[in-house]
């Protein structure tokens, strides 16, 4: 059964200890991945996608960060068992991560050619140095940089072409499985295109199973097989994309939905979520969601929506579903 | 390069000018007649005319300045006053035991903060960290002085183990390396802890652990090399000022070093010693930055594209 995914995460609880109290960054998360697809993890910002995705890495900075519970399975791994070396020897090759800011993810004081051959060299020990080099200079032509530039220094590519080396250093190893952290945030809109196509060409001719972390819905729809939405530390719906696109049930989907601007009807006005996310030190005891949510009922406040199977693919953990003839407003209503 | 390293030579003659003046003009303001103090107390007027006339301080203050610089552009420091010896035959004799003591001082500094505040930084706020910051603390608060006559107390004085002065064998640096050595490497140490703690947690560091790079390459190969900016800077200001000569622990050890010939030169009001050290100094300081400057585009390519 657990084959049955490369990435099986259950219950997974992760929490900062911090001198101020504890953050509750990630509450119980369930994620499973098969070989090849791509999950969209969407979520405001700070609503604990990242450290989510460190855990798979197990990179989450402890202190302060302490993965309290849960299993993470990882192409057969034990991730939360496994030993430093052991994590070594996954990182890069079997997992890789593609981080958010390209201006800074990227050694200043090495060239990209070192940086990409030494994951190269890493994970696999026999190979030859020029052998490295010599795929370093591979990866950079697969990401469409010419493979001379190898000798260069990150400072001397713009911002996009920086990312482009980055996702070179990710796939250099071909790993089962890439996590992309808001690959295209720190990017202007024209770059963002390119390197989403990129991206996509590569996820299929890598065959790469890939999470892809963003708080843009239009990202999602374009890349992904399925999507989680996040908020608050947990899942709150999750399906593939015609479950959460066109059958949207969380009201919070729903909001994030509402607050793209309109591309039919431009004078519209944008619809925002009214209020802020909960401050993660003091989670509310019932729906953390229910503060904002315009359906939210006096049981809310109170009890905690479980994630709820409702067909074969979509999930939701919202209350009001126990009203068989509940429904939501729609979007742009 | 060549040509930024030329610009850099060439910008040490203002530097020198600059220098030279001011000091001479500070000089001649302060009190205390020179000639007094060589010839003694009981000197007759006659006499002290004679050798203001000799020195050639009879004349205005600008005349004496462009003598002097007249004779420095020939290479010639002049004579000293007090001593009626070449400065620069002094200067040059006073330097080995300066250059063997800051190598040393050095070596102790550099060899002992470097991985202390490398190992602080990676293990921060373990107990290993909490004792050598306290430990460092202690260093930097502590007179060079202080710490100079405390060895001697113990090693020379109880223990007979070492010198308590002067310049022979090896052992007599032992000391003066270490009181002269223990500031500069706890200020060495708390720089590099905190300039190492700050590069730990740039993203690149988390990129390169996410690619399974292991913990010792993480830590010297990307990030002490983006860490080491600012220690480079300090190590040079510290070089460059043991260089100029370190007076207390000169003193304290009667070293016969370049400290203690300024020390000299100004109890004396020996303007063309006092003069001759400074430049002396000033030269050596700015090679120092140089090289320091120089060193920084090879650690940090960024800068080395700036050096055009």
């Amino acid at each position: 059964m657990e084959n049955k995914y490369l990435l099986d995460m259950k219950d997974v609880v992760i929490h900062y200890e911090t001198d101020e109290g504890i953050v509750e960054a990630v509450n119980g998360i369930d994620i499973q991945l098969a070989e090849g697809k791509t999950l969209g993890l969407v979520g405001e910002t700070g609503c604990g996608k990242t450290t989510t995705a460190l855990s798979i890495l197990r990179l989450v900075p402890d202190p302060p960060g302490k993965v309290k519970s849960g299993k993470i399975i990882l192409d057969g791994v034990d991730i939360m068992a496994a030993s430093e070396k052991e994590m070594r020897e996954i990182r890069g090759n079997v997992v890789s991560m593609i981080f958010q800011d390209p201006m800074t993810s990227l050694n200043p004081v090495l060239t990209v050619g070192d940086q990409i051959a030494e994951v190269v060299a890493i994970h696999n020990k026999d190979m030859k140095k020029e052998d490295t080099i010599k795929r370093a200079m591979e990866m950079l032509e697969v990401v469409g940089i010419p493979g001379e530039r190898h000798t260069e220094y990150p400072h001397q590519f713009s911002g996009g072409m920086k990312q482009r080396v980055v996702i070179a250093i990710a796939l250099a190893c071909s790993p089962k499985l890439l996590i992309a952290d808001e690959p295209t945030t720190a990017l202007d809109v024209t770059i963002q295109a390119q390197v989403l196509e990129l991206m996509n060409n590569l996820k299929s001719q890598f065959k790469t199973a890939t999470i892809m972390i963003t708080h843009d819905l239009g990202i999602v729809a374009e890349t992904c097989d399925e999507v989680a939405i996040m908020y608050a530390g947990s899942i709150v719906e999750k399906g593939n994309l015609e479950d959460v696109f066109n059958n949207t049930m969380h009201p919070y989907t729903e909001g994030l939905f509402n607050s793209l601007p309109d591309v039919e009807n431009r004078a519209a006005k944008l619809k925002p979520i009214p209020g802020l996310m909960p401050d993660p030190t003091k989670l509310p005891k019932g729906c953390a969601f229910a503060p904002r949510c315009q359906y939210a009922t006096e049981q809310c406040k109170t009890e905690k929506p479980a994630l709820v199977k409702y067909s074969d693919t979509h999930y939701a953990a919202c209350l009001a579903y126990q009203d068989k003839n509940f429904k939501l407003k729609g979007w742009g209503k | 390069m060549y040509k930024y390293i030329f610009k850099r030579l060439f910008m040490l003659i203002p530097v020198i000018i600059g220098v030279t003046f001011l000091v001479y003009f500070i000089l001649d303001f302060a009190p205390g007649d020179p000639v007094a103090i060589i010839l003694g107390i009981e000197a007759t007027e006659e006499a002290i005319q004679e050798v203001r006339k000799e020195l050639g301080l009879d004349k205005p203050f600008i005349i004496q300045y462009l003598n002097y610089m007249a004779k420095l552009c020939r290479g010639d420091l002049g004579k000293s006053w007090a001593k009626s010896r070449d400065v620069m035959g002094e200067i040059i004799t006073a330097f080995p035991p300066t250059i063997t003591l800051t190598f040393w001082g050095m070596l102790v500094a550099i060899s002992l903060a470097l991985p202390i505040g490398i190992i602080s930084a990676v293990y921060q706020y373990s107990i290993f960290d909490n004792v050598l910051m306290v430990c460092a603390l202690l260093g930097i608060s502590m007179p060079s002085f202080w710490l100079g006559l405390l060895l001697i107390l113990t090693f020379a004085l109880n223990l007979g183990w070492l010198p308590s002065g002067g310049v022979g064998s090896w052992k007599s640096f032992v000391m003066p390396a270490i009181s002269l050595g223990t500031s500069s490497m706890a200020t060495i140490t708390r720089l590099t802890r905190s300039s190492m703690l700050e590069v730990i947690r740039a993203d690149y560091i988390r990129t390169a652990k996410a690619k399974g790079v292991n913990q010792r390459t993480v830590i010297l190969k990307h990030a002490l090399r983006n860490a080491l900016i600012p220690v480079v800077t300090m190590i040079g200001m510290q070089i460059g000022g043991m260089l100029g000569g370190s007076v207390l622990t000169e003193t304290v050890f009667s070293i016969p070093g370049c400290g203690r010939l300024l020390v000299d030169g100004i109890k004396q009001k020996d303007t063309p010693m006092i003069l001759g050290c400074l430049i002396v100094t000033t030269i050596i300081f700015s090679v120092v930055n140089l090289i320091v400057d120089i060193l920084y585009a090879f650690i940090d390519p960024r800068i080395k594209a700036e050096y055009k």
